[in-house]
């Protein structure tokens, strides 16, 4: 268990930064996710970090130590594929065995400590099978078993759970966090699901083009996202555009007739984005006299569609704009209401 | 953590894939069979017939049918058979050694030179890779200039016409084709089974041993049988290459065959080198399955 830090790591492929000047600390027991799209650099890092990706620049501290050009094997990380990389030719007993095996145990401390990883990710019954033989939930385990019965100092998963159904990976995520927390050992967690980054991870790095766009606690990061980018990736639905407007009393932009202040950096005419969540809105109501809490406007609704326990209204602006607002109210389609949402819920870059 | 419902997926959808798609055709094809007639009546002519003619011909001898062939194959080749077994088995050995040395090192590296030139052997005829060592390797041949001013010693005695000189050439001509197979098991082993076993504190050379050969297991075979066969079977290289006695069977049989117009031991000389490569194949096999089950 230790502290990982990472600075300024860079790595170009040709003309191509896959990671661009990287910096983070990954405290000793802390699960960090890594959220990004496809090639944004996620498995980049964890690669350099495991010893598979030779940085052009920067350093990688485990515990104190720099492991920037050490070999793999002597690294003591442990990584854990998205494809699982179980060995075929090995049962799970052989598959589990084989780190400790290389570090020359006695056989006595070896059958113990698969017991323990055995009986941790609960997969005792199973030793003898191959990994044809299992199911991708059970292979996963096997995997995180390998990995953590050498008793690394930082454990490596790579989108663990994207092979896996809806279901298996919703248990297994907290299956996992809860493990990472009983050993207390420090983790990077590799995901493109924003919803299972926000809630097993004790801080959130959000990737892009191989940059660091904002890092945090996930409340942090998910009620204060830097741009519309973070915004978007953590599950905004609506990302509007349109232009800055200007009058006496300064920059705004319009929504639905309401009028919204727009910051100080941006310029009449330039264009402006506002972000708002679809389940942060209400539908229908007015707002009371007064409130300087609320942002009150008004829409046309154009088209619904019904989600089980509640439905999503497709609702239409004066402006044009469109937005997706869920809500467990009924109203019929065309009808014109007006809608409220928090001041602070209402993002404008 | 087993749950039921899992396990009854995971079962359906292997019965889904045993299912055979609709596009499929019936399992007695007779188009199919119409398909591979040519080569099977190729294969009919130009190997089946010979291999039973010369089974039956190898019990046929002038003093009728019997074992005179065998007597005389046993009396007269008894040393070049285990001759032939030792200097096929050791050919094979050090070609299992180049040619996994050669696909590991490419497999973890890139080096397109490397990759070309080994290569080379594999476009040079029997032939002349015969001539060329027995040339490269004589008493007073370019290997042995080379030695002689190296060391200092001025006369060496020459490979060429012993053993060693006919391991030399068995291997330096064997060994690409091994190690081209070998390399391309190598190359298509997931990078993620390398990578896991690196992670977890391996060498490159246990990776070798440990995941890349297991992994590629059929494949080396089918590269080792392919060397040893087409060791036992060769003729042009031991006819120049190594000690006139004792020498490879091959060349026992054209002896026979060119001298005395003798068919009969001939037959029975080619019918014990089957009878080796079967007997060593299974117990190759038999110590392949125990190392498995252990
Ligand atoms: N060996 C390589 N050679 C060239 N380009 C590479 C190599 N490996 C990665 N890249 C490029 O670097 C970028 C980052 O790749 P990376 O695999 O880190 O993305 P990722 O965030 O893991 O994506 P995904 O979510 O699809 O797994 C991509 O544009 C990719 O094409
Ligand atoms: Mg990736």
């Amino acid at each position: 268990m230790a502290t990982l830090e990472i600075q300024g790591l860079t790595k170009t492929y040709g003309q191509l930064k896959a990671l661009d000047n990287v910096n983070l600390t990954v405290q000793e027991g802390e699960l960090m996710a890594v959220l990004g799209p496809s090639g944004s650099g996620k498995s980049t890092l964890v690669r350099s970090i495991a010893g598979f990706v030779a940085p052009d620049a920067g350093h990688i501290l485990l515990g104190g130590r720099d492991i920037t050009f050490e070999r793999p094997e002597k690294r003591n990380t442990a990584m854990v594929f998205q494809s699982y990389a179980l060995w075929p030719h090995m049962t799970v007993l052989q598959n589990i065995t084989y780190g400790l095996k290389l570090r020359r145990l006695s056989p006595e401390e070896i059958a113990r400590k698969v017991e323990w990883a055995l009986d941790l990710v609960d997969l005792s019954g199973l030793e003898g099978r191959y990994p044809r033989q299992l199911s991708g939930g059970q292979q996963q385990r096997v995997a995180l078993a390998r990995a953590l019965v050498v008793d690394p100092e930082i454990l490596l998963l790579d989108e663990p759970l994207s092979n896996l159904d809806a279901k298996i990976r919703y248990r297994l995520r907290f299956e996992i966090k809860k493990l990472q927390k009983r050993l207390n050992i420090t983790t990077i967690y590799i995901t493109h699901d924003q919803e299972e980054a926000l809630s097993i991870a004790d801080s959130v790095v959000l990737l892009k083009d191989g940059k660091v766009l904002q890092a945090g606690r996930p409340e942090e990061i998910y009620s204060n996202p830097k741009n519309s980018f973070v915004a978007e990736f953590l599950g905004a639905s609506n990302v509007i555009t349109d232009l800055v407007l200007q009058d006496r009393e300064g920059l705004y932009v319009m929504l639905g007739g309401a009028r919204l202040p727009v910051p100080a950096y941006k310029q009449p005419g330039e264009e402006v984005s506002i972000v708002i969540r679809a389940d942060e809105v209400e539908l229908g109501g007015e707002m009371p006299e007064g409130d300087h809490e609320h942002v009150s406007f008004s829409g046309k609704v154009n088209d619904q569609m019904y989600l089980g326990s509640r439905r999503r209204y497709e609702i239409e602006t004066v402006e044009g704009h469109s937005l997706l607002i869920d809500s467990d109210r009924e109203l019929p389609t065309g009808s014109v209401i007006r809608l409220c949402v928090d001041r602070d819920k209402i993002y404008i870059y | 953590m087993k749950t039921p419902a899992l396990m009854q997926r995971a079962s359906l959808s292997a019965q889904q894939a045993m299912r055979r798609p609709p596009w499929a055709g019936g399992r007695s094809g007779l188009p199919g069979m119409l398909l591979i007639l040519p080569a099977l009546a190729m294969l009919a002519a130009l190997y089946i017939y010979p291999l039973l003619s010369s089974i039956v011909m190898s019990f046929v001898s002038d003093a009728g049918v019997g074992l005179e062939n065998y007597r005389k194959a046993f009396s007269l080749y008894l040393i070049d058979m285990l001759y032939t077994v030792g200097i096929t088995i050791l050919s094979l050995a050090i070609v299992f050694v180049i040619s996994v040395a050669i696909a590991g090192y490419l497999r973890f590296n890139r080096w397109p030179f490397l990759n070309f030139v080994y290569r080379l052997p594999l476009f040079i005829p029997f032939l002349i890779v015969g001539h060329s060592m027995r040339v490269f390797l004589a008493p007073h041949g370019i290997l042995n200039l080379i030695l002689s001013r190296i060391t200092g010693i001025p006369e060496l005695p020459g490979l060429a016409f012993g053993w060693g000189g006919l391991v030399i050439s068995y291997v330096w001509k064997q060994f690409p084709l091994a190690t081209l197979l070998i390399l391309g098991a190598f190359q298509s082993v997931e990078d993620s089974y390398i990578e896991a076993a690196l992670n977890l504190g391996s060498s490159r050379l246990r990776v070798i041993r440990e995941i890349l050969l297991p992994i590629s297991g059929p494949t080396v075979l089918v590269a080792m049988v392919l060397t040893f066969v087409s060791t036992i079977g060769c003729l042009t290289i031991p006819l120049l290459v190594g000690a006139p006695k004792p020498v490879m069977l091959p060349v026992d049989m054209s002896f026979r065959v060119t001298y005395f117009n003798d068919w009969g031991v001939a037959n029975a000389l080619g019918v014990i080198s089957y009878v080796i490569v079967i007997v060593l194949a299974y117990y190759y096999l038999k110590h392949m399955v125990r190392e498995e089950g252990a």
